[in-house]
C-alpha cells in the first residue's frame, strides 16, 4: 500500500508541475487572444483594454494563476474567450470523445498484438514469424499521418466508411442500437489509423517478451512435468511476460493520446485534438492549458493504472514495497 | 565409490541419438544447422550416478533436454525400462517422459518467481491431476521438509530463499512425480563448496532411500570423479570417452575436452 501511496503522491506532484509549467510557457508565448482585435481598425484601443480588464487578462501572472487554480477546483478551469464558456465542461465533452477513440484503439491493438505475439513465438524462426517481423518493420517505417491519409483516400474512393466526423446527420433520431452502429461505423477509420500506428511496436515488444519467457528454465521444467500447452501459456509464460507488457501498456496510453490528437485533426474526430489546434490558432491560452492538464491527467492516470497492475502482477514488487 | 554400472539392471538406453538446431542469420539469411548431438549411444543403470563432462557447446545440455523429453531428437531412440519412448506419438510423449526429471543450473530462473515454494513443488502434481488440493498441499509440504527446508517457509517465493535452498526446492519439485532418473544439468555449479557438499549429501541420501538414478552434467571434473559411478566425456556432440571415475584423471581426459568448432552444415 505504501508503494501505491507513493505513486499517487508522485502523480499529484507531476500534475501540479505540468500545470505550473504549461501556465508559465503559455505566458512566455508571444501574442494573446486580443491581438487580432487590436489589428481591427473598427475596434478602439479602449474597448480592447476594457475587455481585457473584464476578463482579468491584465492582472499579473501569480494573480491569474491563483484565480485559475480556484476556478479549476470548481471544475471550470478558467473561461474560454473564443467559445465564451467555462473551459471544464468544454474540454470534458471533447475529452470523452478522445477517450472513446483511444480506449477502443488500445483494446483492439492489444487484442491483436498479444495473440499474434504468442502465435509467432510458437512458430519461432518459421516463415510466419519472419513474415510478421517483416510486416511490422515495414509498418514501423510508415508515418502515422500517411496511414491516416491512406485510410481517408480509401474512404473517399470506396465510400465504405464515413470520411470524417463522429456521427451521421439525424443521429438523434436513431434507436439505441442504431446509434451504436452509427458510432461504430464512424470509429472504424480513426481507430484503424491509431491501431496501425501503435501495432508494430506492440507486436515486436510482446513477441520479444513472450519469446523470452518461453525460453525461461522454469518453462522447460514445467514442460518436463508434461504440462498441457494452455496451462503452460496462462500459468507460466504470460505471467512471466506480463511485466514488460504492463510497462508497455502504460507507454501506449501516452503514445495513443499523442497520436490521437493528430488523427483527430486529420479525420475530423471531435476530440481534444481539433479543440487544441483551434485554441492555439486563436491564442485562447486557457483552453490550451485546460487541454494540456486534461491530457496529463489521462497520462498520469494511465501510469498509475500501470503501477497498480505491476504491483498486483509481480510479487517481487510487492516484496520490495514491504 | 562402489561402481553399480553393470551390477544393477539397465534403466535408460540412448541409441544413436542425433539433434541439430536450425539457425538463420538475419531476416533473409540462409539457414544452417548446428549439430548438437551426433549419434550418441549410452546406457545408465538403475541406482547409479553417471557424470557427463564436456566443454560448453559439446552437446551436454542438448542431451539432457532430449532425455527429459523437452526436445525431440532428430534421429535415434531413447529406451526407458525396456520401453521405446521415441516411438510414442508426440501428444503422449511428454507424459511418458515424466519418469525423467531435470534440475537446472540457475535455481533463480528455474523456479517460477511468481509462485510460492509450496506452489512450485505442487505444480507437477497439479499438472498430473494428482489427488485433491489438500492432498497435494500435504505432499508438497512433506517434500519441502524432505529436502531440508522448514515447511513454515512454504509460503515464501523463490527470491526470498538462498541459492542452496532454491536448489533444494528444485530437487523437491523434481521428486514430486516420483521420477526414476533425475538429470542434474550443472545443478551444483554456482553454489559455494559447503552448500554444494550439503546438496550432494542430500542427493546421496535420496538415492539410498528411493533408489534414484542420477545423470550429472557438469564442468567440474573433480566433482565428477568424486561423485559418480562412471564418467562420460562429450566432445562435439559425441561421446569421446567413458571410464570409471578412478581412471578419469585430469591429464588423460581433460586435454581432449578442448574446444573444437562445432560441425556446421550449410543449407537445410
Amino acid at each position: 500500500m505504501a508503494y501505491l501511496r507513493q505513486r499517487l503522491l508522485h502523480s499529484i506532484f507531476l500534475l501540479l508541475g505540468v500545470t505550473v509549467f504549461s501556465f508559465a510557457l503559455c505566458e512566455m508565448a508571444p501574442g494573446d487572444y486580443f491581438d487580432e482585435m487590436r489589428m481591427n481598425p473598427s475596434v478602439s484601443r479602449e474597448t480592447v483594454e476594457s475587455i481585457r480588464q473584464q476578463y482579468g487578462v491584465d492582472q499579473p501572472l501569480p494573480v491569474r494563476f491563483g484565480r485559475w487554480v480556484a476556478s479549476a477546483l470548481q471544475g471550470e478551469f478558467g473561461y474560454s474567450l473564443s467559445y465564451n464558456s467555462p473551459i471544464g465542461p468544454l474540454v470534458w465533452a471533447r475529452a470523452r470523445n478522445t477517450l472513446l477513440l483511444t480506449t477502443m484503439a488500445t483494446l483492439l491493438a492489444w487484442a491483436i498484438a498479444v495473440p499474434l505475439a504468442v502465435w509467432t513465438a510458437h512458430r519461432r524462426g518459421k516463415w510466419e514469424d519472419r513474415a510478421c517481423a517483416a510486416g511490422t518493420s515495414a509498418l514501423l517505417c510508415v508515418p502515422d499521418i500517411l496511414v491516416a491519409l491512406g485510410l481517408m483516400l480509401l474512404a473517399v474512393q470506396t465510400g465504405w466508411f464515413p470520411a470524417g466526423g463522429m456521427v451521421s446527420v439525424g443521429f438523434d433520431d436513431l434507436s439505441f442500437v442504431g446509434k451504436a452502429k452509427d458510432l461504430a461505423w464512424h470509429l472504424v477509420l480513426p481507430v484503424s489509423a491509431l491501431v496501425l500506428g501503435i501495432l508494430p511496436a506492440l507486436v515486436r515488444h510482446s513477441r520479444a517478451a513472450v519469446g523470452e519467457a518461453m525460453q525461461a528454465p522454469f518453462v522447460d521444467a514445467a514442460r518436463a512435468h508434461g504440462i498441457r500447452p494452455m496451462r503452460l501459456m496462462f500459468r507460466h509464460v504470460l505471467p512471466a511476460a506480463a511485466n514488460p507488457l504492463i510497462t508497455l501498456f502504460g507507454l501506449t496510453v501516452g503514445n495513443l493520446l499523442g497520436a490521437s490528437l493528430l488523427i483527430e485533426v486529420v479525420m475530423g474526430w471531435p476530440g481534444l485534438g481539433p479543440l487544441l489546434l483551434e485554441a492555439i490558432l486563436a491564442r485562447d491560452l486557457l483552453v490550451v492549458i485546460g487541454v494540456t492538464v486534461f491530457s496529463t491527467f489521462f497520462l498520469v492516470a494511465g501510469n498509475l493504472l500501470t503501477d497498480s497492475l505491476l504491483f498486483a502482477a509481480d510479487p517481487r514488487i510487492r516484496a520490495e514495497a514491504r | 565409490m562402489q561402481s553399480n554400472c553393470n551390477s544393477s539392471p539397465e534403466l535408460m538406453r540412448a541409441v544413436a541419438l542425433s539433434k541439430a538446431y536450425a539457425q538463420r542469420r538475419g531476416l533473409f539469411g540462409r539457414g544452417f544447422a548446428v549439430e548438437a548431438l551426433c549419434g550418441v549411444d549410452f546406457e545408465i543403470h538403475r541406482g547409479s550416478t553417471m557424470a557427463i563432462v564436456g566443454e560448453s557447446g559439446s552437446g551436454k545440455s542438448a542431451l539432457a533436454k532430449c532425455l527429459a523429453g523437452i526436445e525431440t531428437a532428430d534421429r535415434g531412440e531413447i529406451w526407458l525400462e525396456g520401453r521405446n519412448l521415441t516411438a510414442i506419438p508426440a501428444a503422449r510423449r511428454l507424459a511418458a517422459f515424466r519418469a525423467v526429471q531435470l534440475v537446472f543450473q540457475d535455481s533463480a530462473s528455474s523456479l517460477n518467481p511468481g509462485f510460492t515454494a509450496e506452489e512450485i513443488v505442487a505444480e507437477p502434481l497439479v499438472i498430473e491431476r494428482w489427488g485433491t488440493a489438500s492432498d497435494r498441499k500435504l505432499l508438497a509440504l512433506n517434500l519441502i521438509e524432505q529436502v531440508g527446508i522448514d515447511a513454515k517457509s512454504a509460503s515464501r517465493r523463490p527470491l526470498e530463499f538462498s541459492g542452496g535452498q532454491r536448489q533444494r526446492l528444485a530437487i523437491a519439485r523434481a521428486l514430486a512425480l516420483q521420477p526414476k532418473l533425475i538429470i542434474l544439468d550443472e545443478a551444483l555449479s554456482g553454489l559455494d563448496l559447503l552448500t554444494r557438499s550439503q546438496i550432494v549429501d542430500l542427493l546421496r541420501e535420496l538415492q539410498a532411500q528411493q533408489g534414484l538414478t542420477y545423470l550429472h552434467i557438469t564442468h567440474d571434473m573433480d566433482l565428477a570423479r568424486r561423485w559418480s559411478d562412471e564418467v562420460v566425456a562429450m566432445r562435439s556432440g559425441r561421446i569421446a570417452e567413458r571410464r570409471p571415475p578412478s581412471l578419469s584423471h585430469a591429464p588423460v581426459l581433460e586435454p581432449e575436452l578442448a574446444d573444437e568448432p562445432l560441425p556446421v552444415r550449410v543449407g537445410g
